[in-house]
């Protein structure tokens, strides 16, 4: 007996085994008829954790950036490049950092035992050298810059700012041009040698695939290095976001505005994550998504156009709702959202709307799990962040009028409310 | 395999093709009705705006608000309009999709109700007591296509890639954004609009391609009681598409702008004869791979990984329009280093100078792509409907065929046809400089 355990989703029409190969963490989904399959190997260490100290050590501060630009230098492989030995196999491939997560996949057509030892090897064993680092500063500078161009991402970011004090997601994961400049192969050396080991990492396979043949073939190439306890040195968040409202000039022809509230605090990984998530996105749908009657007032006044939109972003330690739009006038702008919201916390959803929304969001997250590859990334996600995969559907049918009242006058919370605006260069 | 498995072709009406393709695996269903009018009927404006305003409501349900809760309480279903150029047209696309009836509870059904609201979006759109297009609607309508047209540059990306498009074809209204200029949208009447909606219904050549866990009988039956004989569309007149006007350069040159930004975005263009046949088709396909298609594509590992001159670098092709476009986001420094490696290479591959482990990647890339197609819903519709465009009509698995056929010869053949015809620079202002 393997030890990999069943999860099955009728409603769904999912089936997965979870279980661990040579420790790390290894879930299988079934996609019987499939024709391409996938693999998303991931870890929770991304751009946020630039401070930490391995146990019994002393503490390593690396610049910002680092986790992204290391996911860079493993894609150089040890002995070939990573693109060349995808590229024999035709497999599609990438890789992503997060805040607080790092994911590489392929997907591929009939390829995938070949693919996967590949996944497997180069995440495992790369060759970090200063040579290889300097290469490759050049290509992530470009990178930061194409983003810095992004009003979007610009603005993003100045929310960031404005909401938290200190909290690393103040950077963007890419860091600055200054800060990948600073890097150096020591410190892309220690992030690896801290992080990247068996315990903590996920491997998820979707696919027509034997789970039992998947659990051999990774057990076998699972770099055995033991588990290292490695704290994470955060620093401290004020109780109230830094700053109410943060303006910066961008070449943009009109202003560009985003209005958050801020969670007051995290809940940490796991179920209660998950609901937090759930609640508040069916919150922001009920209160100002395309069917509300607020937003159609909204959009209709004028206050608000089809650049408009809402959504809310979250990890263990922070959360935040956000809404975002052009506009002429941001302050009017803003007004007549805060506006819409004290009246949405007053009156709150109905059972009618709620289930009418419940629906689509059945509707998008059944959508959401179609080809191999979206259901692998969709997994990982979960188990990184130690939620049940999956468990998003439980929490959208037990969601009701009462436990959304309390998350909408828990969530938009008007001391804990800020403000970026990107505005034009004055004439 | 089912990439052997060709579409089922009905006729629902006359010239109306529907491609299906039935598969339980997936979750969820798409219908695709593409309506299909030339540039030159000089209505792409008004398209554009008409089909904005389509979908802020229809009679009964009038406005935004009303249809996007009629979606919602059919489980998610979709139901929107979108428009792209195509060779030398404007195709206005009616998606239409829905989650499949084995996940709905017991008795729920949302096929009949999903296409019943598509038809009503584009023929019963909400009107006023006039009959009209509702003025406030109108006019706020326009005002978002004006502020759309005016941040295009807001988003760089966007604006260099149009602007390029526009140097590329000089003349040819392919090059002009779909919503033509700010004039033209603030000319647009009523009537305009409605001639426009009708022109769709009434002259536009249609095709629909339907995949994924649907009852292919009931969506026939939809599009032939809506174009059908006894329809309201039975006598419509549908002219066929004037041929793809090509161009070809006389000389490469070269434009620059420069607004306020951090990166360059650096366009080339070559253009080329389309291919006329499948095998021609094919080794372009495997000549723009092995220049740029993708990671394994020369200009990544040269420009990028040996030369640390550009984060992003790839090459993509407008087959129908012989238009083959490299595009990267560059420090302007480089320009001149960055334009010379991709004449350059583009001169190796027309050589037949490429190594047999670029080309096996790039066959397998292809190979992987087409193999893969067996699990997108979208990438099924958009292949079948490119087959049909093309006049090929081939199953994945017989491109695969064809892609194996294909000899090194033909493949650089297909690159020596590749005429350099343009390079556009969007670069940083300099200090002291005025923006474009």
């Amino acid at each position: 007996m393997s030890g990999l355990r069943r999860i099955r989703s009728e409603r769904l029409d999912e089936t997965l085994h979870l279980g661990r190969a040579a420790g790390l963490r290894l879930a299988v989904v079934e996609r019987p008829g499939f024709a391409t399959a996938a693999g998303y190997f991931g870890l929770r260490f991304g751009s946020t954790d630039t401070r930490f100290r391995p146990a019994g050590g002393e503490v390593i501060e690396v610049p910002d950036g680092a986790a992204h630009f290391l996911e860079h230098k493993l894609f150089e492989g040890r002995e070939e490049k990573v693109f060349d030995r995808f590229g024999r196999l035709g497999a599609d491939f990438n890789g992503g950092t997060g805040f607080r997560s790092t994911s590489y996949y392929f997907v591929s057509a009939g390829r995938f035992e070949a693919a996967l030892e590949v996944l497997l090897d180069f995440v495992q064993r790369p060759l970090i050298t200063e040579e290889r680092v300097e290469k490759e500063k050049g290509i992530i500078e470009q990178e930061v810059r194409m983003y810095e161009d992004l009003p979007q991402y610009r603005g993003l970011f100045l929310l960031h700012r404005a909401l938290y004090a200190a909290h690393p997601i103040r950077i963007p994961p890419g860091g600055t041009v200054a800060s990948v400049r600073a890097t150096t192969a020591a410190d892309l050396q220690a992030c690896f040698d801290s992080f990247y080991r068996p315990a903590n990492l996920v491997l998820v396979v979707a696919g027509d695939l034997d789970a039992e043949r998947v659990l051999a073939r990774v057990a076998d190439q699972v770099e055995p290095r033991p588990e290292l306890a490695v704290e994470r040195l955060y620093p401290a968040e004020p109780e109230r976001p830094a700053a109410t409202r943060l303006e910066e000039e961008f070449p943009v022809s009109r202003p560009h505005a985003w209005l958050a509230w801020r969670e007051r605090g995290g809940t940490g990984p796991g179920a209660a994550l998950l609901e937090r998530r759930v609640l508040s996105s069916l919150l922001l749908e009920l209160a100002l998504g395309d069917s509300s009657e607020l937003h159609q007032e909204l959009y209709q006044a004028g206050t608000v156009d089809e650049t408009f939109a809402c959504g809310y972003s979250c990890d263990t330690d922070y959360g935040y709702a956000v809404l975002s739009g052009q506009c002429e006038d941001p302050d009017a702008w803003a007004d007549g959202l805060r506006t819409a919201i004290r009246r949405f916390v007053a009156r709150g959803p109905d059972e009618a709307e709620l289930e009418r929304v419940r629906r689509a969001a059945w509707g998008s997250l059944v959508s959401g799990l179609q080809a191999p590859g979206a259901v692998a990334g969709s997994v990982l996600h979960s188990l990184l962040l130690d939620q049940e995969p999956f468990g998003v559907l439980a929490v959208l049918e037990r969601a009701d009028v009462a436990a959304l009242r309390e998350r909408a006058a828990e969530l938009f919370d008007p001391g804990q409310e800020a403000m970026a605006v990107l505005r034009p260069p004055a004439e | 395999m089912r990439a052997d498995r060709p579409p089922l072709r009905l006729l629902p009406a006359p010239g109306l093709e529907l491609l299906v393709l039935p598969d339980a695996r997936f979750k969820r269903a798409l219908l695709q009705v593409h309506f299909d009018s030339p540039f030159t009927d000089g209505r792409s404006p008004a398209r554009v705006l008409a089909a904005q305003i389509l979908e802020q409501g229809t009679r009964s349900h009038p406005s935004q608000m009303h249809l996007t809760r009629a979606e919602e309480s059919l489980y998610g279903a979709s139901v929107g309009l979108d428009g792209r150029r195509l060779a030398d047209g404007h195709r206005v696309t009616l998606a239409v999709s829905w989650v499949g009836e084995r996940f709905l509870p017991a008795g729920a059904a949302v096929q009949a109700g999903v296409c019943a609201l598509a038809r009503e979006l584009l023929e019963e759109p909400a009107r006023d007591a006039a009959g009209q297009i509702p003025a406030a609607t109108l006019e706020r309508e326009r005002r978002q296509l004006l502020r759309r047209i005016r941040s295009l540059s807001d988003d760089r990306a966007a604006y260099s890639r149009q602007r390029f498009l526009q140097l590329l074809c000089g003349d040819d209204p392919f090059g002009r954004p779909l919503w033509g200029g700010e004039e033209e949208v603030a000319a647009l009447k009523e009537e305009d609009l409605e001639a426009a909606r009708h022109g769709l219904l009434e002259q536009a050549r249609i095709s629909a391609v339907l995949v994924g866990p649907a009852d292919p009988e009931e969506v026939a039956a939809f599009l032939a009681d809506w174009f059908g004989a006894g329809g309201p569309h039975a006598d419509a007149v549908r002219p066929p598409l004037p041929p793809v006007r090509l161009d070809r350069p006389d000389r490469l040159r070269e434009d620059r702008e420069a607004l306020p930004l951090d990166q360059a975005r650096l366009h080339f263009g070559f253009r080329f004869p389309p291919p006329a046949t499948p095998e021609d088709f094919e080794a372009l396909t495997l000549a723009n791979a092995i220049l740029g298609g993708g990671a394994q594509g020369r200009l990544f590992r040269i420009v990028r990984e040996q030369r640390s001159l550009c984060y992003g670098i790839s090459s993509s092709l407008r087959a129908r329009k012989g238009i083959l476009a490299v595009g990267a986001g560059i420090d302007a420094a480089s320009y001149r280093e960055v334009r010379d490696e991709i004449l350059a290479q583009a001169a190796v591959v027309a050589a037949g100078d490429w190594s047999e482990e670029e080309e096996a990647a790039a066959r397998a890339g292809l190979r992987d792509q087409l193999d893969s197609l067996a699990d997108s819903p979208s990438g099924l519709a958009r292949f079948h409907d490119r087959e049909r465009l093309l006049g090929f009509r081939r199953t994945p698995s017989e491109r695969v065929r064809d892609v194996a056929a294909v000899t090194r010869e033909r493949i650089a053949a297909a690159a020596a046809a590749w005429e350099p015809a343009l390079v556009y620079l969007l670069a940083p202002v300099a200090a002291g400089e005025e923006a474009a």
